[in-house]
């Protein structure tokens, strides 16, 4: 039990490609939707996958109740402690963007207030480009505040564009962009380095990865 | 079945700590461990106050957030310590400097910093710390990381392990740009995250030096620069690497560790310990900061983070 690796999985959208991702590097966890339980050995025994809500996957890494987890960039922008982690790597899925978005019928200008799923991110962005734009809290259907009157626009995260379509909303601005990544706890990372930096590498490996920029 | 009333009591503020029973004796069994370890080292213990001017910490640390800060009657910024490093410092400065070098002190307290609430953290946290002013730079340096593993080891702590750094080696290979930059990519090597690195101009040799993980071997780091800051910075944490491992200390060697803390100096330190997610223990070398409040006198030093150690 104490040389098994656990990893925290997210939940939701990121889901079925991370499961993927880890099958293609001989990670597989053949209880997984079978069960109830929400911690599955894989079938080397060698690593214990932690079922946890997206949100939830840095609190469990950087508490070290999981050694190494994915997540979405997304879910890091938010999360206070992100400097206690490491990211060791960006995964080739889960691409996002998140924008600023407004109903059809009005202007881009002027914005005093957006609702979001993203308080941090959002106010980071209006600050730093000295934008006084009030920033409005919500837990989920955010599209719904720029229709109803609660903000002039909204800050959230599209995939395809879809559901903004479908409520008559339009991007003005793309904030940043965003893709799944392997998070690390910093002593799982340092006091088991060789056996987390070896499925880093399979996994680069079978991506092809070369990071965002080329490197040497 | 009546339902038994529950008496409402006045909650305490949050993020405060408190010791009962059993918890209360194996924090003082803990203290009085690490006590013996430094008394037979020749360490004086000192006792510091928990009140300071908050510019004494500023001027160590720009940009220090987290600071619980008061008015003093003539209208001067107080604080409670967020840590004691410096007060220990100036207390030397200003009581201590007409001994022979070097001075070896510890002390135990409690410091306070803001947090945010309910990510698990406490505001006041209690730290037995370590310092030695003064000495044979390189000695003192070998023997204080030896030292800061003997205490861990005295604790009791399974699997204890040393991350050692140097605080001059990254900012070395760091081109002169403009501050927020160089913040920014401070912070990605600091989460090893090579693919923000990968888009800074002459972010590869950062992405590189990240590659080589850690324990890497001296000429590969070495093989990064050539100019004289680096190399020095290599052969000391190369240095005292070599010797921990002579005396037994398994020692991971993270040429990547860049620390929070902006006063260190040269060899920074962290233990690592499993089961306990976070470090058990932080140090490093400073030899600027005792200059501040008296006769430039080179240090080194660290604290044990006993709520770490005891409570996960």
């Amino acid at each position: 039990m104490e040389n098994v690796i656990r990893i925290a999985l997210p939940k939701g959208r990121l889901m079925e490609e991370t499961v993927a991702a880890l099958a293609r590097v001989g990670i597989t966890f053949p209880d997984l939707g079978k069960t109830k339980t929400l911690t599955l050995p894989d079938r080397s025994g060698q690593v214990e996958a932690l079922v946890v809500r997206a949100a939830d996957v840095p609190t469990y890494v950087v508490h070290g109740a999981a050694d190494i987890g994915v997540v979405g960039e997304d879910t890091l922008w938010e999360f206070a402690e992100r400097a206690e982690l490491y990211e060791l790597m960006t995964l080739d899925y889960g691409f996002c963007r998140l924008v600023l978005a407004v109903p059809v019928e009005s202007a881009a200008e002027p914005i005093a207030r957006v609702a979001t799923k993203y308080p941090r991110t959002a106010e980071d962005y209006f600050r730093s480009r000295g934008r006084t734009v009030e920033v409005v809290k919500l837990a989920g259907s955010v599209e719904l505040a720029a229709r109803s009157g609660i903000a002039d626009g909204i800050v959230d995260l599209v995939e395809t564009g879809e559901t903004l379509k479908a409520n008559r909303l339009r991007i003005v601005e793309e904030i940043r962009t965003s893709r799944a990544r392997l998070i690390a706890n910093r002593t799982a990372y340092r006091t088991r380095y060789s056996r987390i930096d070896e499925t880093v590498r399979l996994l680069e490996e079978i991506a092809g990865w070369k990071g965002e920029e080329k490197r040497t | 079945m009546k339902k038994k009333k529950e008496r409402a009591v006045p909650p305490y503020p949050w993020g405060t700590s408190v010791w009962l029973g059993e918890d209360c004796r194996r924090l003082r069994e803990s203290e009085q461990i690490l006590r013996r370890r430094f008394l037979a080292w020749g360490a004086e213990e000192i006792s510091l106050p928990c009140l300071e001017y908050a510019s004494v910490f500023e001027e160590a640390n720009a940009g220090w957030d987290d600071l619980f800060l008061f008015s003093d009657t003539d209208g001067k910024t107080l604080a409670l310590r967020p840590e004691l490093t410096i007060p220990a410092a100036r207390i030397f400065a200003a009581a201590m400097t007409d001994r022979d070098l070097p001075v070896r002190v510890f002390y135990a307290g409690e410091v306070f910093r803001q947090v945010l609430r309910n990510t698990g953290r406490t505001r006041e946290f209690r730290q037995v710390g370590y310092e030695v002013y003064g000495g044979d730079v390189s000695e003192e340096d070998r023997a204080t990381v030896r030292l800061a593993v003997e205490s861990l080891r005295d604790l009791g702590l399974k699997d204890v392990r040393i991350a050692l750094g140097d605080s001059t080696l990254v900012p070395a290979l760091l081109s002169a740009g403009d501050e927020t930059e160089r913040e920014t990519i401070l912070q990605s090597i600091r989460r090893r995250d090579r693919t923000a690195l990968g888009a800074f101009e002459g972010g590869e040799r950062l992405v590189r030096l990240l590659e080589f993980g850690f324990s890497p071997s001296r000429s590969a780091v070495e093989s990064l620069a050539s100019d004289a800051e680096f190399r020095d910075a290599v052969e000391r944490l190369f240095g005292v690497a070599e010797f921990l491992r002579g005396e037994g200390i398994e020692v991971i060697v993270d040429p990547a560790m860049v620390p929070v803390t902006p006063y260190y100096t040269g060899i920074v330190f962290e233990g690592v310990a499993r089961g306990h997610g976070r470090p058990v223990l932080v140090g490093g070398r400073y030899d600027n900061v005792v200059g501040r409040f008296g006769p430039d006198v080179p240090a080194i030093g660290f604290s044990v983070q006993l709520e770490s150690i005891l409570r996960g």
